[in-house]
This record gives structure tokens, C-alpha cells and sequence, in this order.
């Protein structure tokens, strides 16, 4: 089941105004990159969208 | 065999793209710096060296208590410089009796439980990806450097081995928080699940260091033992010399 187009786009402004970078499976990964991946649901996007729904859960259990 | 075994530790260095180069030009130089400030022999396998047979002859020569891996992995390997496996199942055996932590992706899934069948005291592994989170300089985030070396820096100090999965968990936990108390979420994200998907397997009573520092300690009680020693053989020999004079020798 994909992902809400909210919950993509929230992820993916968040890693612009944020500026993060990641490294995974053998590349480095630009704030543009990770907003590409994410709003397309790319293997690498997936993953990331589930660590920011594990991580929202988490604080939502606090 | 040059080492003593408890004082020699193996480090796995690999740069064979951006990641492994930022994470082992970057953060794990600081690793090495630290161990050889506690008298550790460090057998640091970097680039070139970063090989399976540079690893086994590491293992036979020096017989090391702790072995690192910074690299790429998969489920079964731990990857060599050229990306062929520099540990894996088949050669797990060469791991009895050390601990080993294994910073790299998908590590903790079958090799963990491998090396632990094969006779390692412990093993400290990702079963999933291992995120490296940096800034917009290429630096890694604050605490990203603290959560990916305190392991080994404890281990390196004694500690046990549950102890140091334990402080590791609450290293994490702190570096969350402070990422989500400035607004950081997709950081604090990205670090809770590096913490999420970080495992230990095995004997969580086992410890690196104590062996160490019981032969700093004991050259240490040579050494006045010998200064002693000496001594009273000079004060008695120049009380001889002085008794063979007084009696006209």
C-alpha cells in the first residue's frame, strides 16, 4: 500500500529545509536525492519513510 | 606470534566509495587514536590491507581479543576493499574466542549468529542498514561519531560486554532527544533506527581489557620489584666491600 502524498512531501521538506545527507548502500545521498526517493517511493525512499514512521510512533508513545 | 592476544586489536577499514570513505576518514580515525592512548596494539587493516588474507594473517600472528569492522556488509559478509567478503560464514572459525563488533549494513542477519556458533565470545552487529547521517558539509551529525565508536572505546576499557550494548542503547537515546529538542525529527529518525536495528549476541559477561591492563600493572610491579632488588644487592655489596676493608682483605 503506498504511502499518503502528505506524509512524502512533509519528509521530503523536511530534508531540504534540514539539509541532511545520507550515506547508504554505497552512495551519499543530497537533501534533492532524498526528496526524490521519497516522493517517488524508491527502495531508498521506503526505507527512509519507515524510520520517520518508527521515530513518529515512538514519540507519539511518549 | 608477536602479541600478548588480549592487548592486540584488528581493525577492518574499507574506502571503497563516499560512505566508508567519510566513515573511516572522518570517525574511526579517532577509534584508533583512542585504543593506542590505552596501550592497545592497534593492526589497523585500511584500503589495501582491508583484505580476507590480511585478516587471517592478522588472526594467526597476533591472536587479537577484539576484532572492528567499518565497512559494507551483507547478511553473511563482512566486504574487503574490492568488495569480495573479508569475513563470512565460511570463515567465521577465525573469530573463536574474540569480540567483534561489525559496523556495517545487514551483519547482525545470519553472520552474527555464525560467528557466535564458531566459538566468538560476543558480537555486537546491524541487522538491517546502518545509516550514516551527515550534515550539509559531508561532516556527520552530532552524535553520530559518539554512538558509532562508544562500543569499542568501552570495551577497550573493560567493560563487560552487556554493559557496553547497554550504554551504547542510552548514547543513542541521548542523541535523539537532543536532535528532536532542536527540531532535527529525520536526524533523531535516522539515529533511532541505527539504535533499533543494533544487536548483541552472545556472552554479555565477556570482557577485553582486564588482561591488558593486569600486565601494565604487573610490569609495573616488576619494575619496583626490580629497582628494590637492586638496591639492597648494592647496599649489601658495598657493606661487604667495606667489611673485607675494615678487616685488612
Amino acid at each position: 500500500m503506498p504511502y499518503p502524498d502528505e506524509l512524502k512531501e512533509a519528509i521530503a521538506q523536511h530534508a531540504l529545509q534540514k539539509k541532511v545527507k545520507i550515506g547508504l548502500a554505497g552512495k551519499i545521498y543530497s537533501p534533492e536525492e532524498i526528496a526524490f526517493h521519497v516522493r517517488n517511493e524508491t527502495e531508498v525512499g521506503k526505507k527512509i519513510i519507515e524510520a520517520v514512521v518508527r521515530g513518529a510512533v515512538e514519540r507519539l508513545g511518549r | 606470534m608477536k602479541g600478548l592476544g588480549a592487548n592486540d586489536v584488528v581493525l577492518i577499514r574499507t574506502t571503497f566509495d563516499e560512505p566508508t570513505r567519510i566513515l573511516n576518514t572522518q570517525v574511526t580515525p579517532e577509534l584508533i587514536t583512542y585504543l593506542k592512548s590505552r596501550f592497545y596494539n592497534v593492526i589497523d587493516l585500511y584500503e589495501e590491507k582491508a583484505y580476507k588474507e590480511q585478516l587471517l594473517y592478522a588472526c594467526i600472528q597476533y591472536i587479537p581479543a577484539m576484532v572492528l569492522g567499518f565497512s559494507h556488509g551483507t547478511a553473511v559478509s563482512l566486504l574487503a576493499q574490492d568488495a569480495t567478503p573479508a569475513l563470512d560464514i565460511g570463515t567465521a572459525l577465525w573469530m573463536n574466542n574474540k569480540i567483534v563488533y561489525l559496523y556495517a549494513c545487514h551483519c547482525g542477519k545470519e553472520l552474527a549468529q555464525a560467528l557466535i556458533d564458531n566459538g566468538a565470545k560476543a558480537v555486537f552487529a546491524f541487522n538491517d542498514v546502518v545509516y550514516l547521517i551527515l550534515d550539509e558539509s559531508n561532516n556527520p551529525v552530532e552524535g553520530y561519531r559518539e554512538t558509532c565508536l562508544l562500543v569499542p572505546k568501552l570495551l577497550a576499557e573493560g567493560y563487560k560486554v552487556k554493559d557496553c550494548y547497554q550504554a551504547a542503547l542510552d548514547e543513542y537515546e541521548k542523541w535523539i532527544r537532543f536532535h528532536e529538542e532542536k527540531g532535527n525529527t529525520l536526524v533523531a529518525d535516522l539515529l533511532r533506527w541505527n539504535r533499533d536495528h543494533f544487536i548483541l549476541k552472545g556472552a554479555g559477561e565477556s570482557t577485553v581489557g582486564l588482561s591488558a591492563y593486569l600486565f601494565i600493572g604487573l610490569t609495573d610491579v616488576l619494575t619496583m620489584a626490580n629497582v628494590l632488588i637492586w638496591g639492597i644487592g648494592n647496599i649489601a655489596l658495598e657493606a661487604w666491600r667495606a667489611y673485607k676493608a675494615w678487616r685488612g682483605y
